[in-house]
């Protein structure tokens, strides 16, 4: 592709990122997803290969991320509390997130390496796939939980996010940086599973606060304000003291932090490509065939508008794992030419609603129905992965397929 | 050495042009004087629209009509002729402000103009001088390579002879096989390669050699993909014995394991294969291959890219069993999750290539050609019976000294006796008189060829080759043209095996075959269409043609018939039940005359059609060209393209568009007697597959049905393709009349004219008492006055 196609591209993106916020799909996108449901059969209603997880499937955990394999989107939570502070490392919540799990930062969707270590984070987890057993191996015999069993992530929030996202905010009631702690009182809807109280935090010299777009100091907090945080680690966690690593001010700063976190988001996926699952495949006898196709909601529903409007052109369709890496992608595609796109009203959680089918003179043996491929639109700039997250071998995929915990 | 040979092969051939042309331009009669007179219509229709501007007084644009000659014959006033009907007919004349013809005057104007021009182009064609020269077309070449010395050469293959001029799809019309400066530089290659392998330094050796995958393990071929098994030094005969299973989709369709040649890039032979994993079979391809590196196919529909960029191959390259195989994610899908091949493949364990095998009967071709030693006279005996059979006549002794000083003086500058021997073979082979077929006389004007002239043109309408000896003894006698003797030679020439040729040739040229695959069919419009499913349509044709001439079937079936000739790949693209045998067989077709007859074969269909669509107007003409013989004339300068239904219109066929374009005056003349022959066969689609509704773009509503229906100019309706060709079938005399005008074409190399009138009727006499049953006809037309005619 030449640098004028990918210019083009980047204005589009542009384009589309200052057109497109308020369009009713984009805001379905954006919701959080319904609270964990009461009823244990849904709570506890596994998702299969080739579907998703019913709303309000699973568990919410939240905790410090504390392990992370970015490369197969696997980590490790140490949760809220966790016992008396004297559990062995090996006992952490280890998760491997879902292909079409969604990981949110600053308000934007977010790959697991985007979040640093030491992030505090709101989880969504749903027991082992059928199949998936052996990805996540269980914690050594004595110190097992019944949470363990809920170690397939479909979301991952900071705090930011979080509390954002379900219409949440702080207000600094007092803050004594010389004592070093704040105390912030919620605004907003009581969250399920969050911090619904007047809450003290511990802040410290590390503490970042954003004020417009640029760091300013701690004497910028004022009562009344009306704020966003995200938490990390404090030495009292067992009592679940929580410290503040940012502290967004206003409107302008967080509206900069979710930008940032977008533009590093639709880069990621322009040259990783749009993940999405082969719901079916029509072989021909004669080497092609038609190939059905749901895009993930952990897309930006901007990029999805771009591979929309780009449709005439063909996609690229590379084969995927599910921890969406993929082989040679920018070799090893298939251009696909789009007969149908449309679009559904209520999709399930994991699901964008956005279903794609596509007409191919040939296919690839990972194009079987369940599977993950990557879906490039025709100007998305091609890029060679870097080595380490491509996959080599079919031995080098069987060992992607197990977690390695710590 | 090679300049000596150039130089011979410059000389003999550049003479035999001299001499045609001279001999032409010097006894050529002046053009006939009494040209036809203009009809009262057409004398009309000038008085009225064009002598007012065109006469003497005006003569607007420096043209005059009314001195214009009626001579179609002469060539600047039928390009004359031409330019007034092309005026005519873009409605460029007579001029907007003058009053207008109608669209009925216009059409008959142009009709009366085109019949003249077409009778004159036959006259044009068909004014020859005593002495004609025609030279062979490069396929008659080969052959005549073959039954002279025993070696076959591949004469198609880049870099030996160039593809011959057609004219309408005949590749051995005299008039437009020219010579030109290069073909002598590529005779001569072709006869030096042909001369070596016939008289080699050294006995060449039959050897065998096998391929095989490493113990344990299979080849994998997926459609469209190869395995080369190895590279012919020599062209010759060769037997590859195959052990492979060939695996059928989940749909049925079955693999076609092929013999591919690499550099040619041509198919060469093949067999559908089937057999299962666990029971592989041994299949035996025999086969006269050209030099160079072959591989095996399997010749399915499909793209398989082997590599993708990087190191990864989409398909293994071998397998032990196919359940064992673990195929990467982004290899090609090859089976379904239950192991079910998705599509045909082929599994190789080994492959025995066995040649060059030398045939007795091939031995026996040069048998006394080649001196033992290097005795003069043993030299000139043998290039006295070389220069014979290859020249198909009597040879002087003065025409063999040259060859004889040619050897000498090749030994006499120290070249070893084979290589001097072969140079005189190859001046043989690129002399004129090999390549040219000479018929009349400079010094008496003869009407009836003799009997060495009608040997050789026996021999090369039936076996596009030289005469046998056989032949050439009744010749040599003077006995050939004796009725029973040439009704005897005749039918032994048409049970000959070298007759193929002529069931192959004829109607591959008849038909016009060699457009088949011109415009290659979108991929995406017809994903299924493949190499072998195009050779499968040209086949089906050629082979129909063989079961009538064998079972002597009346020429009406070529039109009308229940039945027609099938294999495997046919059949599926048909949608009718493959045979129950591999192979070609045939098969009774039902289905109210959807099939049955050459017209609803798929190759007819197709090569009528462009790579998108089928398109009713060049069916029409294809029609009248084959069927009645008789040329449309072609369409006036900036015809305006059919448009594509835009999006907001409901969608419409090919037949609705073409109904507003032909509304205009001026095409609709033409039109109305073009059209009717193709909308018959709206029902078949671009690639002659059956239909009840056209396939149509854009535009709105459903896809429309197909109207096939129609009335013929003379007033005759049908309702479908199945009427049509049965009132076409019934219409047996006009149809023998142009057939016979097609087998004029090709066995004496002209087109007919208006002078052959009576004796075609003779011929048609002779065969419509048995119904013009196929064999009968070409035997009837073989022994004619006509086929005789100078």
């Amino acid at each position: 592709m030449t640098d004028r196609t990918g210019a083009t591209a980047r204005t589009v993106g542009w384009l589309l990122l200052a057109v497109l916020p308020l369009a009713p799909a984009m805001l379905r996108a954006d919701s959080p997803p319904a609270p964990p449901a009461e009823d244990v059969a849904v709570r506890d209603a596994a998702p299969t290969a080739d579907g998703f997880p019913l709303p309000g499937a699973g568990i919410h955990l939240a905790g410090e991320l504390v392990e992370i394999d970015p490369v197969n989107r696997r980590g490790c939570l140490r949760p809220d509390g966790l016992h008396d502070g004297f559990a062995p490392h090996f006992s952490l919540h280890a998760f491997a997130l879902l292909p079409y799990a969604e990981v949110w930062l600053h308000g934007a969707r977010a790959e697991l390496r985007d979040v640093p270590l030491g992030t505090h984070l709101h989880g969504r987890f749903v027991l082992t796939p059928p199949g998936e057993e052996g990805t996540v191996p269980p914690p050594r015999e004595g110190f097992v939980r019944p949470e363990h069993r809920y170690d397939h992530a479909v979301v991952l929030e900071d705090d930011f996010s979080f509390y954002a996202r379900r219409g949440r905010a702080w207000k600094v009631e007092s803050i004594a940086p010389d004592q070093g702690h704040v105390f912030l009182e919620p605004v907003g809807p009581a969250v399920p599973g969050g911090i619904n109280e007047r809450y003290r935090f511990d802040i410290d010299a590390v503490t970042r606060v954003w004020q417009d777009r640029r760091l300013v100091e701690v004497a910028a907090v004022e009562p009344g304000m009306t704020v966003q945080v995200n938490l990390g680690w404090a030495p009292a966690w067992q009592q679940r003291e929580y410290g503040v690593t940012d502290i967004w001010l206003d409107d302008a700063s967080r509206s900069f932090a979710t930008e940032l976190q977008l533009r590093g988001h639709l880069r990621h996926q322009r040259q990783r490509w749009a993940p999405a699952r082969v719901d079916w495949l029509e072989p021909a006898d004669h080497g092609g065939g038609r190939l059905g196709l749901t895009f993930f909601s952990n897309t930006d529903p901007r990029l999805l508008a771009e591979l929309e409007a780009q449709r005439a052109a063909g996609f690229g369709v590379a084969v995927s794992e599910k921890t969406l890496r993929t082989w040679y992608h920018r070799g090893d595609k298939k251009i696909g030419k789009v007969v149908d796109w449309k679009t559904d009203a209520d999709p399930p959680p994991g699901s964008s609603g956005v279903h794609a089918t596509l007409a191919f003179e040939e296919l690839l043996d990972g194009y079987r129905p369940g599977r993950v491929v990557r879906v490039k639109a025709d100007g998305w700039k091609f890029v060679t992965m870097p080595p380490e997250e491509r996959l080599l071998s079919n031995e080098d995929r069987e060992k992607s397929q197990r977690m390695v915990r710590p | 050495m090679k300049y000596r040979m150039r130089k011979y092969a410059m000389k003999t051939l550049a003479n035999a042009t001299t001499v045609a042309a001279g001999l032409v331009l010097a006894l050529a009669v002046p053009a006939a004087a009494a040209a036809p007179q203009a009809d009262e219509a057409a004398e009309a229709f000038f008085s009225r629209h064009c002598l007012r501007c065109h006469d003497a007084g005006t003569q607007e644009g420096g043209f005059r009509l009314d001195t214009l000659a009626h001579d179609f014959g002469d060539m600047t006033v039928a390009e004359r002729w031409a330019e007034v009907r092309t005026r005519i007919a873009a409605g460029e004349m007579p001029p907007q402000e003058e009053p207008r013809p109608s669209g009925a005057e216009i059409g008959d104007m142009i009709e009366w103009i085109s019949r003249r021009l077409e009778a004159g182009q036959a006259v044009r064609m068909g004014r020859r001088g005593p002495v004609s020269l025609s030279r062979l077309s490069r396929e008659e070449y080969g052959h005549a390579i073959y039954d002279l010395l025993g070696v076959h050469l591949d004469v198609r293959q880049p870099g030996l002879l160039h593809e011959d001029p057609r004219w309408h799809g005949f590749e051995r019309v005299g008039a437009v096989l020219t010579l030109a400066p290069d073909h002598v530089e590529r005779y001569l290659r072709v006869a030096e390669t042909a001369a070596t392998l016939a008289f080699p330094d050294r006995p060449v050796q039959t050897q065998t050699t096998r391929f095989a995958p490493p113990e344990g393990q299979r080849w994998l071929l997926a459609p469209g993909t190869r395995r080369p098994v190895g590279k012919l030094a020599t062209p010759g005969l060769y037997r590859l014995r195959i052990r492979a299973s060939g695996l059928a989709s989940f749909k049925g369709r079955i693999p076609r394991l092929s013999l591919w040649h690499a550099e040619i890039k041509r198919v060469l032979d093949g067999a559908d294969l089937v057999a299962a994993e666990a029971a592989p079979v041994e299949i035996s391809l025999e086969r006269l291959l050209p030099a160079g590196p072959i591989e095996l196919l399997n010749e399915a529909p499909g793209t398989f890219s082997l590599a993708n960029p990087g190191t990864h191959n989409a398909v293994p390259q071998t397998v032990a069993t196919l359940a064992a195989h673990r195929p990467n994610p982004r290899d090609a899908l090859l089976l379904a999750a239950d192991g079910t091949p998705l599509v045909p493949l082929v599994l190789i364990d080994s492959v025995e290539v066995e040649g060059p095998i030398e045939l007795e009967a091939d031995r026996e071709k040069r048998r006394g050609l080649f001196p033992e030693g290097g005795d003069p006279a043993q030299v000139r005996g043998c290039l006295v019976a070389l220069a014979e059979r290859a020249w198909r006549r009597t040879v002087a002794e003065g025409e063999i000294v040259p060859l004889a000083d040619l050897v000498a003086r090749q030994l006499a500058d120290g070249t070893a006796f084979p290589a001097a021997y072969r140079a005189a073979v190859a001046a043989v082979l690129t002399s004129h008189q090999f390549c040219y077929l000479r018929e009349g006389a400079p010094a008496v004007r003869r009407d009836r060829a003799d009997d060495v002239e009608l040997a050789a043109r026996l021999s090369f309408f039936l076996w596009s080759s030289i005469p046998d000896e056989r032949l050439l003894a009744d010749a040599r006698a003077g006995k050939l043209h004796e009725p029973a003797v040439l009704a005897e030679q005749v039918g032994r020439m048409l049970d000959d095996p070298r007759v193929e040729r002529f069931l192959e040739g004829f109607p591959r040229q008849w038909l016009q075959l060699h457009r088949l695959g011109m415009f290659a069919p979108d991929k995406a419009l017809y994903p299924d269409y493949d190499g072998w499913l195009e050779r499968s349509m040209a086949e089906e044709s050629s082979r129909y043609f063989a079961a009538m001439f064998a079972e002597n079937r009346p020429i009406a079936e070529f039109l009308d018939s229940d039945w027609t000739v099938l294999n495997h790949r046919l059949a599926r693209h048909y949608g009718l039940d493959p045979p129950g045998v591999s192979g070609w067989q045939r098969v009774a077709v039902a289905g109210g005359g959807r099939r049955g007859g050459l017209l609803t074969q798929a190759g007819v269909l197709s090569l009528t059609s462009d790579g998108t669509r089928h398109r009713p107007v060049h069916r029409g003409a294809w029609m009248l060209e084959t069927v009645t013989g008789r040329s449309p004339p072609p369409p006036p300068p900036n015809v305006e393209p059919l448009v594509p239904t835009s999006r907001d219109q409901p969608k419409a066929t090919v037949r609705m568009q073409l109904a507003a374009h032909s509304s205009q005056a001026t095409c609709a003349a033409c039109h109305s007697a073009i059209d009717p022959l193709g909308f018959a066969f709206d029902n078949y689609d671009a690639l002659g597959r059956w239909r009840d509704r056209e396939r149509v773009d854009g535009g709105t509503g459903e896809d429309p049905l197909v109207d096939a229906s129609g009335t013929l100019p003379d007033g005759r309706s049908f309702a479908g393709p199945a009427e049509f060709k049965r009132l076409l079938a019934a219409d047996a005399d006009r149809f023998a009349r142009a057939f016979v005008g097609q087998l004029v074409t090709y066995a004496l190399r002209r087109v007919p004219t208006i002078d052959d009138a009576a004796m075609i009727e003779t011929v048609l006499e002779a065969a419509r008492p048995e119904g013009y049953r196929l064999r009968s006809l070409v035997e009837a037309f073989a022994r004619s006055p006509l086929f005789q005619s100078l």
